[in-house]
């Protein structure tokens, strides 16, 4: 019997630890405080420190007074076979029931079935069975329809929002189109002097509009000279 | 499970984990309850009780699912698993992908239709992201959310879903809580001797504990000695040399690392991930910005968890070391939450203004342009936005933590032993509005890994090895012929074959340009028999945009033609190629 106030003091090494010193077929009484959201994890963990037939005791027992949660006791055996033993299970379900506890391996109850008040089918027992190296997975690229295989198209001119310049390497004609307009450039005067009609363009970056003359420049006050940091490069390499 | 719904989430680089907490967030206003967890951190033994279920899953690059989904997914693969299995369950998806690749969002699509195929049904049709778009993913998700709300609408038409007025305007709950230590307690940790460096190592390794139990990712193992993932080893640098000509416009180095009594064991192939270190000046600079103390230490804990976890999962470190070992202040870019976290802050009504903006549907294109399009920092968006002042633990939720960067690895244990060789290019360059930037990228480094292990194997004498040929594209002969030497020995001793084995294409000599392509064709006849009378693999490492397809589509031409055979045929060829692993790209961008 293992008893503590503290929770999470029984880890799965550490009850792997105390099945150890346990006899085959023995017995493991594990008492711990938890909180209501909490019986599934000490179960979890007993059932990983390699214990098997867990079940919750329903009785909860008072705790001293000042202690947060409640005393929750959950039983446990050491099973009778040992780690690397072997047996063949079939996965072919008989009428409803998944053939998983045949043949004398026996799977643990899940927290969730533990706990669960009754509802879960044989059909759902499926999913508390641990994946063993036998177990066949489907080829997942069956799933993929002729439909799922497609790739999109790459977003045409259309697709960019309207204010978006072009871009250096523009393949889809919309710097011709520009080229066509007149386009705002920065100016060694625009430098010296910055002016903004908007009144944004001097707040940064984050204030421009994305043709911005100013992009990219520090943020300036209209009519001060804006200073360029020494990592700024202003022209083309 | 106790809440409306259950949102679980495949990330490998955080978004996918973003994407599903923001639609935790948005539930949240809508009056619904969720619970936010990544795939293999669910018991998935409880799946089938669940009535609402949305999957946020991303693909990388070559159509791996992310990491932490990796065992769900082997589980909902199982054959056993009849058509019924999830009967009773509704489901939604949306991935993240980027249509650049072959395999575009191919995790979320088989998601989806294993889900169905085992009877869940779908809520909506799934919504797909695609990192092409102007603004990202976020271009398909918002469209999806609202297709999504409505759905939830439908399926619970009796539960209200309405968003309460005034709640939008509510700051969330943090992940984390943040206390100052006193200087009694914290005397523990700044008498630790421990020098600077190592202490900002020391934050990252608790720091990204911290996260992954706060977001509900898998609880890291419990106490390991040695190093391995999110436990970083301490190497000295043996060399650090210059490999490409001085007059070559590209600066390559070759670094040997001492890996010593690290126990670290790797195989040709594998990957070094290394941990950067910030500049100095833009700690400094974000210290400033923020008014933290560098040298306050602070308790850090996930918020709301229950008191003997707390103290077991707490973490104390300077502020110092946490800013500059765990926090990417000046590298990557915020996130959409970033921004809507400092509108929260911010006391100014433009600053506020935009910030809403930026993060809003409306506002998604012109936060892409200024943000992510402009390879925005932390540190450049909080001096942008003066007005906020943002407390620490808010900090730690929404600047990105420093993610380790990943180099092929290009050396064999067996030629070096307790060594790790990387060759990384420096590289420069602008973004759009000429902001300078710099990037590391390595390309023939696992080669030299696969190589150097073969030409060890065959000095130890007991295993006969099939000599190589390695096809290798640079622009001169005397620029950026990396390892040149060391592939002409093997030339010599047999590792790479006598005939073909080093081909070398230079596309910027002697006023030609002569890419591996060009060389594949020209050595059509050989390459035609070693792919099928020899049972060659061949493996490609390259830019993502162009070279490995170029290469499969020069193979294909070789196939074609040798074989006599449609290039359709040829095309299946190379196809079945890759998919029993003969033929396997690495591709970076």
């Amino acid at each position: 019997m293992s008893r503590s106030n503290l929770r999470g003091f029984h880890d799965a090494s550490f009850v792997g630890r105390l099945s150890g010193v346990l006899q085959s077929g023995g017995k493991l009484l594990v008492q711990e405080a938890v909180s209501a959201t909490q019986q599934d994890t000490l179960q979890q963990q007993v059932l990983l420190g390699g214990l098997t037939d867990i079940r919750a005791c329903p009785d909860f027992a008072s705790l001293p007074p000042g202690s947060m949660g409640q005393l929750l006791t959950v039983e446990a055996t050491r099973p009778s076979w040992e780690s690397g033993a072997r047996s063949a299970i079939s996965l072919k379900p008989k009428a409803k029931v998944p053939n998983g506890t045949a043949n004398g391996v026996h799977s643990a109850q899940s927290p969730t079935q533990a706990h669960s008040n009754g509802t879960a089918t044989d059909k759902h027992k499926i999913w508390s069975l641990p994946v063993s190296a036998d177990d066949e997975l489907m080829d997942e690229d069956e799933l993929l329809t002729e439909e799922d295989r497609q790739r999109p198209e790459v977003p045409s001119g259309a697709a960019c929002p309207p204010t978006k310049k072009a871009c250096a390497n523009c393949s889809c004609g919309r710097a011709e189109a520009e080229a066509a307009g007149v386009k705002a450039d920065l100016t060694p005067d625009m430098l010296d002097n910055p002016q903004s009609a908007c009144g944004s363009c001097g707040l940064g970056d984050a204030f421009r509009c994305s043709t911005c003359p100013y992009r990219g420049l520090p943020k300036f006050k209209t009519g001060e000279k804006i200073a360029l940091s020494s990592d700024f490069l202003t022209a083309d390499a | 499970m106790g809440t409306d719904l259950l949102i679980l989430f495949g990330s490998q680089t955080g978004n996918a984990q973003d994407v599903a907490e923001s639609v935790g967030r948005s539930a949240q206003l809508r009056q619904l309850t969720s619970t936010v967890v990544a795939m293999d951190a669910f018991d998935i033994a409880r799946l089938h009780e669940q009535v609402a279920v949305i999957f946020i899953a991303s693909t990388t690059g070559q159509g791996e699912t992310p990491d932490n989904m990796k065992q769900f997914w082997r589980f909902l693969l199982r054959k056993s698993l009849p058509t019924d299995a999830l009967n009773g369950m509704q489901h939604a998806v949306f991935g993240l992908g980027d249509s650049g690749y072959q395999q575009y969002n191919t995790v979320a699509k088989k998601l989806d239709r294993r889900l169905a195929a085992l009877g869940s049904a779908a809520l909506l049709e799934r919504g797909l992201g695609d990192d092409q778009h102007f603004s990202g993913y976020d271009s398909a998700l918002f469209p999806w959310l609202e297709q999504l709300w409505a759905a939830l609408q439908d399926l619970w038409p009796h539960k209200d879903q309405s968003v309460l007025p005034g709640s939008e305007g509510q700051l969330p709950t943090c992940k984390y809580s943040a206390a100052i230590l006193n200087f009694y307690d914290a005397r523990a940790v700044l008498d630790t001797p421990r020098e600077t460096h190592e202490q900002e190592v020391f934050a990252w390794t608790a720091f990204t504990r911290l996260e992954a139990i706060a977001s509900g990712l898998a609880a890291p193992p419990k106490q390991f000695s040695g190093c391995g993932p999110g436990r970083p080893f301490m190497a000295s640098v043996i060399a650090n040399r210059r490999i490409t000509s001085p007059d070559h416009f590209q600066d390559t180095r070759h670094i040997e690392l001492d890996l010593a009594s690290s126990g670290i064991v790797y195989e040709p192939g594998d990957l070094l991930n290394i941990l950067p270190r910030q500049n100095p000046e833009a700690v400094q600079r974000f210290l400033r910005r923020t008014g933290l103390d560098a040298q306050s230490v602070v308790r850090l804990a996930a918020a709301g968890a229950e008191s003997a976890d707390r103290v077991r999962q707490s973490v104390q470190v300077t502020v110092g070391s946490l800013v500059a070992g765990a926090l990417d202040i000046h590298g990557a870019c915020p996130k959409r939450f970033f921004f809507e976290i400092l509108a929260h802050f911010a006391t100014e009504p433009h600053e506020t203004e935009r910030l809403l903006y930026f993060a809003s549907s409306e506002g998604r294109d012109d936060l892409s342009q200024y943000n992510t399009r402009e390879g925005r920092t932390v540190l450049e968006a909080l001096e942008d936005f003066p007005s906020a002042q943002v407390p620490l633990q808010w900090l730690l939720s929404i600047v990105p933590r420093i993610k380790p960067r990943q180099f092929s690895i290009a050396s064999s244990l067996r030629a070096h032993p307790h060594q790790a060789h990387i060759t990384a290019a420096i590289v420069d360059y602008k973004t759009p509005h000429k902001r300078r930037k710099q990037g590391l990228c390595t390309g023939v480094a696992p080669f030299r890994a696969f190589l150097e292990e073969r030409a060890a194997l065959q000095a130890a004498g007991n295993v006969e090895i099939a000599p190589c040929h390695l096809y290798f594209g640079c622009r001169g002969a005397n620029q950026d012929f990396y390892y040149k030497e060391q592939w002409q020995e093997y030339v010599s001793t047999g590792v790479l074959a006598a005939d073909g084995g080093l081909v070398a294409a230079f596309s910027r000599q002697d006023g030609r340009k002569v890419y591996v392509t060009h060389r594949i064709r020209e050595h059509a006849q050989q390459l035609f028999s070693l792919l099928t009378h020899k049972g060659a693999s061949v493996y490609i490492s390259g830019s993502a945009t162009r070279m490995p397809q170029d290469v499969i589509a020069a193979l294909e031409d070789v196939v074609a033609q040798q074989g006599q055979i449609p290039q359709q045929e040829a095309k299946v060829f190379l196809k079945a190629l890759q998919s029993s692993r003969r033929c396997v790209i690495e591709a970076w961008s």
